[in-house]
């Protein structure tokens, strides 16, 4: 039998120690090891009979319940009060067999795979590996589980593919307690499991494209999200640039992606024609406190794979010291002339080095490609989702912003990619360039500059210059602002919290909200929702 | 400034500390790059590397001589085996190393395990 461990805790932060937040239990289940090695469905099974159990612990007490992955979301969008669910020892994995795919699906067998709710992108990579398989995109980085990943948009920079989510094509949810509240979700339009398949996994089926995008980014609090169904694609190798641009170009390519038509070249990447090839990814760093003449950039190309080519893992990595890092905050964060020099040093700290020989590419799998992270100290990360067209200007005002009522120890960044299905994905735009600012955690003096501040000051900033955006899940932000999620969402987050009304019971949407979800005004229950909107439409 | 050059030995000394006290301080950590780490929830006092990490902390004084060799030998990890292992070197333990004529080591090293 899966086991459960209860701990009584008074705090829960993340690991970049954005909070603490107050919260009672944590909760961790295991999977039952004997069972693993005899079937996989009855473990699954056993494993969700677990989290019922869990879930009517919290529901006849009136209690919030919340499942958390990694932890490596930057605010208190995992946090709940009550009760938090550990997802960690979730991990089983499973590939799709011919005769487990829908009849009307147009997805190949081959590119499926099955995940427990807990199982780390680096576990997926190493498990698809085995297949000659690949992610099509992640993170920077691998630590994350795969329902984290999903329920809070994480994203790369690959401007073709999207984020996370937009590969996952099936969802196991637990909605309660009860025998018929265990659904299989998957798109009308795309169908990929058969109904017997769900019935292995004891949930009765839902194919419904617009439920099925809303509870894609589902903040947690469309259910527990017990297993997860994603097309993988055959392995790929990334030829990978850290190189310098000009300012001006690097700025023409942010707001049009025209590559085609660029004045920068890597000789190894031209078409026959000599134009240069669209990279997979691209992306670009910037300090606001200098005006470099030239960029660093990130760019990768896609190719075929092949055995022969070097370890792209470096054997020795340094990392300051996280108490080194958190040290130079808190000094220099209460002299506010000195934190340009703080950016400065984030410079070599953060940025990737840039390859000896520009024309030579470090080349690796993806899995290589996006490793470990070296950065696990504390930090903060707030990051707007702009149109294309609007990168350079969203750019110029928050940089702005940084120097005239700043400074902020914090670097700039943009990746790029194109639009979520997801109802509340972060990507609204097209093409979407993800504006971010990453750095250190510092102390204001009471006259200067807060984070809690700089998050409120960007949001208006935007809204006052006209700019559309959206703001990454799991990111750093004035969550509270109000009319923010109407700003950025419009009628579609109304849309969603019918879509989850109808889907769960007025007395499990509020087990599943949490107070990210009040704040955000996203945990209003739709009385009069239409039953339909829950409902197969194949 | 001219008491300075009159005791030359104390001020070059106390140049000289905190050249050694940094220098002495450094810790090494051997990866398994392709392992998985047994994860825990971010603990609230814990920072960097070891904040989701399921850490373990072997405190220990050897006494060797420099012609032996030594084994640690630890259990917890079972048959999955490590995923990290650290050596970090610190001001004090190189102090009673000096101290000891290089006959005591104090030892700390933090290993995490790895997961199947």
């Amino acid at each position: 039998m899966a086991t459960t461990i209860t701990r009584k805790i008074s705090e829960y932060d993340t690991i970049h120690k954005n909070g603490p937040w107050p919260s009672e239990y944590i909760h961790s289940t295991s999977i039952d090891g004997r069972l693993e090695q005899l079937d996989f469905f009855q473990c699954y099974n056993d494993a969700a009979a677990e989290i019922q159990r869990l879930l009517e612990i919290a529901r006849v007490k009136g209690e919030g319940f919340r499942a958390i992955g990694s932890s490596w979301s930057l605010n208190h969008i995992g946090q709940q009060d009550k009760h938090m669910h550990f997802n960690r020892g979730m991990n089983l994995r499973r590939s799709i067999a011919a005769a487990d795919v829908h009849a009307q699906s147009s997805f190949k067998a081959e590119d499926l795979f099955f995940f427990q709710c807990g199982t780390r992108v680096k576990e997926i990579n190493n498990y698809l590996f085995t297949f000659g398989k690949s992610l099509k995109t992640s993170g920077a980085s691998n630590g994350q589980t795969i329902a984290g990943c999903i329920s809070t948009g994480v994203h790369g920079s690959a401007h073709d593919i999207g984020s996370m989510q937009d590969y996952v094509v099936g969802l196991n949810l637990i909605i309660g307690p009860g025998p018929l509240d265990i659904v299989y979700l998957e798109r009308a339009t795309k169908p990929a499991l058969t109904d017997g398949y769900a019935a292995q996994i004891k949930s009765r089926v839902i194919r419904n494209d617009d439920l099925f995008n809303a509870a894609l980014v589902g903040l947690g609090s469309f259910g527990f999200i017990h297993g997860v169904v994603i097309e993988a694609e055959d392995l790929f190798l990334l030829n990978r640039y850290v190189t310098s641009m000009d300012r001006a170009e690097a700025f023409r390519l942010a707001g049009t992606l025209d590559f085609r038509n660029s004045t920068f070249r890597i000789p190894g990447e031209l078409d026959a024609q000599g134009k240069p090839n669209m990279p997979h990814h691209f992306k670009v760093f910037m300090n606001p406190y200098r005006h470099d003449a030239q960029l660093r950039v990130e760019l990768m190309y896609k190719k075929p794979y092949h055995k022969d080519y070097p370890d792209p893992v470096p054997r020795v990595r340094k990392a300051l010291y996280t108490e080194f890092i958190t040290g130079m905050g808190n000094i220099l964060g209460r002299i506010p002339n000195r934190i340009p020099a703080l950016s400065r040093m984030l410079e070599g700290a953060a940025l990737p080095p840039e390859n000896a020989d520009p024309n030579t590419p470090v080349t690796g799998t993806h899995a290589e490609i996006f490793f470990d992270s070296l950065q696990q100290g504390p930090a903060f990360a707030c990051e707007f989702c702009v149109p294309l067209d609007k990168a350079v200007k969203a750019y110029e005002l928050l940089s702005a912003l940084c120097r005239d009522e700043g400074p902020i120890p914090g670097l700039f960044a943009m990746r790029f990619i194109r639009k979520s299905d997801a109802m509340l994905g972060c990507p609204a735009f097209p093409y979407t360039c993800m504006l971010e600012i990453d750095g250190v955690i510092w102390k204001a003096r009471k006259k200067d500059i807060s984070l809690e501040g700089f998050c409120k000051r960007s949001i208006q900033v935007l809204q006052g210059n006209h700019i559309p955006f959206t703001i990454h899940w799991g990111k750093t932000a004035d969550w509270a602002y109000p009319g923010l999620i109407e700003y950025m969402y419009g009628s579609k987050a109304q849309r969603w919290r019918e879509y989850r009304s109808a889907l769960l019971s007025k007395e499990m949407a509020r087990v599943f909200s949490n107070k990210f979800l009040d704040e955000t005004g996203l945990s209003e229950y739709v009385d009069q929702a239409p039953v339909a909107l829950a409902k197969s439409t194949l | 400034m001219t008491s300075c050059f009159k005791r030359p030995f104390p001020m070059a000394m106390l140049l000289f500390m905190p050249w050694i006290y940094f220098t002495s301080c450094y810790s090494v950590r051997v990866v398994n790059r392709d392992a998985i780490y047994r994860q825990v929830p971010p603990a609230p006092k814990v920072n960097g590397f070891y904040v989701d990490k399921e850490m373990h902390i072997l405190d220990t004084v050897i006494r060797s001589k420099s012609w032996q060799q030594f084994w640690l030998q630890e259990k917890p990890c079972g048959d999955c085996g490590f995923y990290s292992v650290e050596y970090r070197n610190t001001f004090s333990g190189s102090l009673w190393y000096i101290f000891t004529l290089g006959s005591r080591r104090t030892i700390r090293i933090k290993y995490v395990c790895a997961t199947k």
